[in-house]
């Protein structure tokens, strides 16, 4: 077998001109002070949420998926462990049925609608169902203790019934969490660790690569009617922040927990599962990334920029940041700043190379020409995702320090 | 003498949790004992379910920290919006969903204060002693090629660097410390004095308290079983005595 990727590392540069991208509690664009010069900065939470919630070309729910995937993980990670226990073939099949309809959504009143009209999609299944490792685990062991208990015909019939009737508010609550934001971005919402699911991709807070540049904006509302019979004046009078800045952002993709997250095996059965939905979800990410605004005030500001440039690795080495090449702030006088930004983020990457030498396949996609030496092979963006993609579900060759 | 790990902790945003009060989850100066079990039991791959594993791993470790770069205090403001489908409950392993009841705690706004340090630059000295479980090769090992990504406290706090330098031999913390600063220098890592001693520091407290030094007990063991921190350890902090440097 080839040998596979365990990390994405996705590294863009994208410039805001004229923003309020995120904001603290006194409505000022977040900060971070970094080698001796405050930055602009975006929260890894705000960068997410609105990936998470972007429509468009990217969007990150693939609407041909839905429970389809979600049947098959019942019978890959569900039914097929406890057949080759040894447990009863039958029973372990009525039981998962029965379970799989449940937390599915897949009511009795759905199913009796099926035969007549079009369904009406259920509003609770309208995105992605996913069951990750947690999930299918418990889902697993509450039927081996079903099926291994039970005597008769009769008692396992009750039994399974006073599971489903037990495990009923459960299996809802597993249902609402089980999007594919979950497998992506994580979810805790209880403090039961075994029922958390862990994000599989990690996004560090964006900061721009330049001291931050913001002037305060002073505005007023005009009420028309009032100004029309002559009065002056004006209904409401603010200031708020608006910022320039060219902005560093980073994520690396956990490829082993991401595979488990959406087919429900273990992680370190990453490598043998279907790993299509996994790649799909990578190109679309990547995608996502290079072209969602992380920005507020949408209508006043309208802050939607693409990436200058975006670099993505695959490798199995520990990931790391290139946020280094950027611990000195470029100087504002600097009338090349995007130019540079892109020099300093493919130094930091030669700087990384030589000292610790170069384990990762790489390719980039940027607007700026004339890329330093250290340039891996250019392409477009979605050539870059495609790429990227194949790396995940093996269609690509890995070539590791190429 | 005993081999002691190098880890040098470079990130933008870096956390090293300490206790949480009401909305604010502060940081402390130096990680700590459960971030570092946390660290390298993610590096071997362990589970959150391997709880024993992780126990018997904080059990045997022993640190000790320097500030090469001192960083700033940052504090995010951060939100969570509880009413959004998915956060009104969840399931659990127990058999029954758990949620969120009463009061606005079910619908509206959650805030949270997320302390950080910015633009700081630690160097970890760590050792296991004897025990079940890895060796300090098989962490060496896994820190180079981790199971899973590492970060700093927080998953948004992503090193800039490969965590690992290096492995020196020392007799104790605070002379680990001393040649961990001089492998850093050889190596050429960043801009921080050349000199070690005087540099803030912290290390178990072995009974001898240099002038300007304070023993502190800190809370930094987690009890992964139950999913909450306990068990007080002896510190000594302050900046880093001459005691035990190079030759």
């Amino acid at each position: 077998m080839t040998e596979l990727p365990r990390f994405l590392q996705i590294h863009t540069l994208t410039p805001y001109a004229g923003v309020l991208l995120n904001r603290d509690d006194i409505g000022e664009a977040k900060r971070l002070p970094l080698g001796g010069s405050m930055r602009g900065r975006v929260s890894s939470q705000c960068q997410k949420r609105h990936w998470r919630l972007a429509a468009g070309e990217w969007q990150l729910v693939p609407a041909a998926e839905r429970a389809i995937r979600s049947r098959r993980t019942f019978e890959y990670h569900v039914a097929r462990p406890l057949i080759d226990e040894g447990l009863d073939e039958a029973r372990v099949a009525e039981a998962i049925a029965a379970v799989q309809a449940e937390v599915l959504g897949e009511s009795k009143k759905a199913a009796a609608k099926k035969k007549g009209e079009e369904t009406a999609p259920d509003l609770h299944t309208s995105q992605v169902i996913v069951l990750g490792p947690g999930e299918t685990r418990y889902i697993v062991g509450l039927v081996r203790k079903l099926v291994a208990d039970a005597g008769t015909n009769k008692d396992f019939k009750a039994a399974l019934q006073a599971l489903l009737k037990a495990e009923k508010p459960n299996f809802a609550s597993m249902r609402e969490g089980a999007g594919l934001d979950a497998a992506l971005f994580g979810r805790m919402i209880t403090g039961d660790v075994f029922a958390r699911a862990d994000a599989a991709i990690h996004v560090a807070h964006a900061f721009t690569v330049h001291a931050i540049e913001s002037e305060p904006d002073y505005f007023t509302a005009v009420d028309d009617i009032v100004a029309d019979s002559g009065e002056q004046g004006s209904g409401h009078i603010n200031t708020s922040e608006l910022t320039s800045g060219l902005y560093y952002s980073y994520v690396v993709v956990d490829v082993p927990l991401l595979v488990a997250n959406l087919q429900g095996c273990a992680a370190a059965d990453w490598a043998s599962a279907d790993r299509t939905l996994a790649g799909q979800v990578v190109e679309r990410l990547i995608g996502t990334i290079a072209t969602v605004s992380p920005g507020a005030k949408l209508g006043s500001t309208a802050p939607y920029a693409f990436a200058d440039t975006v670099l993505v690795e695959a490798g199995k080495r520990q990931p790391r940041s290139l946020a280094n090449g950027f611990y000195k702030a470029i100087g504002l006088s600097r009338n090349d700043l995007r130019e540079e930004a892109t020099a300093r983020l493919l130094d930091q990457l030669g700087r990384l190379d030589a000292m610790y030498g170069k384990a990762e396949d790489r390719r980039i996609a940027s607007q700026i020409p004339d890329l330093a030496e250290t340039a891996p092979a250019g392409l477009n963006l979605p050539a870059l995702a495609v790429w990227a993609r194949g790396l995940v579900d093996g269609t690509v060759a890995f070539a590791p320090g190429a | 003498m005993t081999d002691w790990l190098v880890l040098v902790l470079d990130a933008p945003l870096m956390s090293f949790g300490g206790a949480m009060i009401d909305q604010h989850g502060v940081t402390r100066g130096d990680p700590g004992r459960s971030l570092l079990t946390g660290l390298i039991g993610n590096a071997l791959g362990y589970e959150h379910r391997d709880a024993g594993r992780l126990e018997a791993l904080q059990h045997r470790l022993d640190h000790a920290s320097l500030h090469l770069r001192d960083g700033e205090a940052l504090v995010d403001f951060h939100t969570v919006d509880l009413g959004q489908p998915f956060m009104r409950s969840g399931w659990t392993t127990r058999g029954a969903p758990q949620g969120r009841e009463g009061g606005s705690a079910g619908s509206s706004t959650h805030i949270r204060n997320r302390h950080y340090l910015a633009g700081a630059l630690r160097l970890v000295v760590l050792t296991l002693g004897a025990g079940e479980g890895p060796d300090l090769d098989a962490v060496e090992t896994a820190l180079r090629e981790p199971a899973r990504p590492l970060f700093l406290g927080r998953k948004t706090c992503l090193p800039a660097r490969p965590l690992l330098a290096g492995r020196v031999t020392a007799a104790d913390a605070v002379a680990a410390l001393h040649r961990a600063h001089a492998l850093a220098a050889a190596l050429g890592l960043a801009d921080f004095p050349a000199e070690a001693e005087g540099l803030a520091a912290e290390w178990p407290d072995d009974g001898l308290l240099p002038r300007n030094a304070r023993q502190e007990t800190v809370v930094d063991q987690r009890d992964w079983r139950n999913q909450f921190h306990g068990g007080e350890r002896r510190v000594v902090a302050g900046p880093l005595p001459k005691r035990g440097g190079p030759p």
